[in-house]
């Protein structure tokens, strides 16, 4: 049996390792603790982390964690981040943020809001891998439904789909 | 209209629509149709060489607002005189809409602002084997001879039919692999080149050839996974590959 500063530590490396979110599963999996320990343990940790001024982060996502970058130093880390590969068109990007406040949704309701054909848009996302498809609507037609991507989450800097800003007040997704 | 912005740069009938109110600056919820409608249609009027897919979905906000026009136009009996509610003014839908484009419109712009950081972020390890070329085969010559082998079998096996026996040389097969890789910029597999060749010098000469070009670093073999099939560049180009 690991001891409590081993187990610690051993999480600490696996969410460093990886450079996306790791599930609570996982941990189990691999480190063989007790779920009930494994969350006491990451409570710890988080609060070991999550203060200000530190560089890194923990933050709990789906039944997991990720470690990313303190929001603080946002500013510093814009300057290195490579050349926009993904610049977007704002119809684009119109049409992305559509599907993130509303997903999932078909394309026939997103050209409802745009008042515009929007199928090679949609494409578009799609080979660039910040939309996918999320099975089909029950209704006539079975049509596609999207939903955005874990890229879109690293693209745009969300740990979840929570932290997208909120939308314009009183105006609640239909 | 004291200037014009090309209908081109809006990306719809309700950022058009948008546009005209915000320029006039019009009360969302009290749009004079009829005069936003003449300025719909005036920019309708001079699209010039609009892409025509395009200029259907403006068409069809035109007949909406028209029809909206014509009701609005309509007199109203004496009762109604006073100020309609939201039920009977038939522009409510319009605003709703315009009211929803809006709002993911300015939705649009705070996402970009976020990916550009003028938000604070997150930002996450950034894995590398996202991007990582595929393996490119460099010692291991056994694979060429491998695929060499089993087209020879292959060749075999097929009935012999006598085929004008023309002098085939390495250095016509070298010139041939190299105009199928620069037309397939995108590589092409060693199979695909091969395909058709059923006299085994042939292929003799194309395993040459193709060795050949290898040395002169006139074009790059590449296998995605071990075993799997070869694919040609031409030579320096596949680090490109993944990039574009």
């Amino acid at each position: 049996m690991l001891m409590r500063d081993e187990i610690k530590g051993a999480i600490e490396a696996i969410l460093f390792v990886r450079t996306g979110r790791v599930g609570l599963d996982e941990i189990i999996d691999i480190l063989e603790v007790p779920l009930f320990d494994v969350i006491d343990i990451m409570q710890e940790i988080m609060a070991e982390y999550n203060v200000p001024g530190k560089g890194l982060m923990i933050k709990e996502v789906n039944d997991g964690y990720v470690m990313c970058s303190n929001p603080e130093y946002s500013d510093y880390l814009v300057k290195m981040a490579e050349p926009q590969k993904k610049r977007l068109t704002p119809a684009a990007m119109e049409t992305l943020a559509i599907i993130a406040y509303s997903q999932p949704i078909t394309r026939a309701e997103i050209e409802r809001i745009r008042g515009v054909k929007s199928e090679r848009i949609i494409a578009n996302l799609l080979e660039k891998n910040l939309i996918a498809e999320a099975g089909v609507k029950a209704v006539l037609g079975r049509p596609t439904l999207y939903e955005t991507t874990e890229e879109f989450l690293r693209v745009f800097g969300l740990v979840s789909l929570k932290d997208l800003p909120p939308l314009e007040e009183g105006l609640d997704v239909v | 209209m004291d200037y014009v912005v090309e209908l081109d740069s809006f990306h719809g009938p309700l950022d058009l629509l948008l546009y005209l109110i915000n320029e006039n600056q019009i009360d969302i919820y009290d749009i004079p149709i009829a005069a936003i409608t003449d300025q719909y249609m005036e920019y309708l009027s001079i699209t010039g060489d609009f892409d025509l897919e395009k200029l259907g979905d403006f068409l069809i906000m035109a007949t909406y607002l028209l029809a909206l026009k014509t009701q609005m136009m309509l007199p109203r009996h004496a009762e109604d005189e006073e100020e309609l509610t939201e039920e009977q003014d038939p522009r409510t839908e319009l605003v709703q809409r315009l009211l929803y484009y809006r709002k993911f419109k300015m939705a649009a712009e705070k996402l970009e602002e976020l990916k550009d950081g003028k938000i604070r972020r997150y930002f996450f390890r950034e894995d590398d084997t996202r991007f990582s070329p595929p393996g490119e085969l460099t010692a291991n010559i056994n694979i060429l001879t491998e695929l060499f082998y089993s087209l020879l079998k292959k060749a075999q096996q097929i009935p012999r039919v006598e085929i004008p026996q023309d002098d085939i040389d390495v250095g016509e097969k070298m010139k041939e692999i190299l105009a199928v890789v620069r037309k397939h910029r995108q590589g092409i597999f060693f199979k695909e080149f091969l395909s058709g060749m059923i006299n085994k010098r042939e292929l003799a000469a194309s395993f040459l050839a193709l060795l050949e070009l290898m040395r002169l670093q006139k074009v790059q073999a590449v296998q995605e996974n071990e075993f799997g099939s070869i694919k040609l560049f031409l030579g320096g180009r596949h680090k490109n590959v993944n990039a574009g």
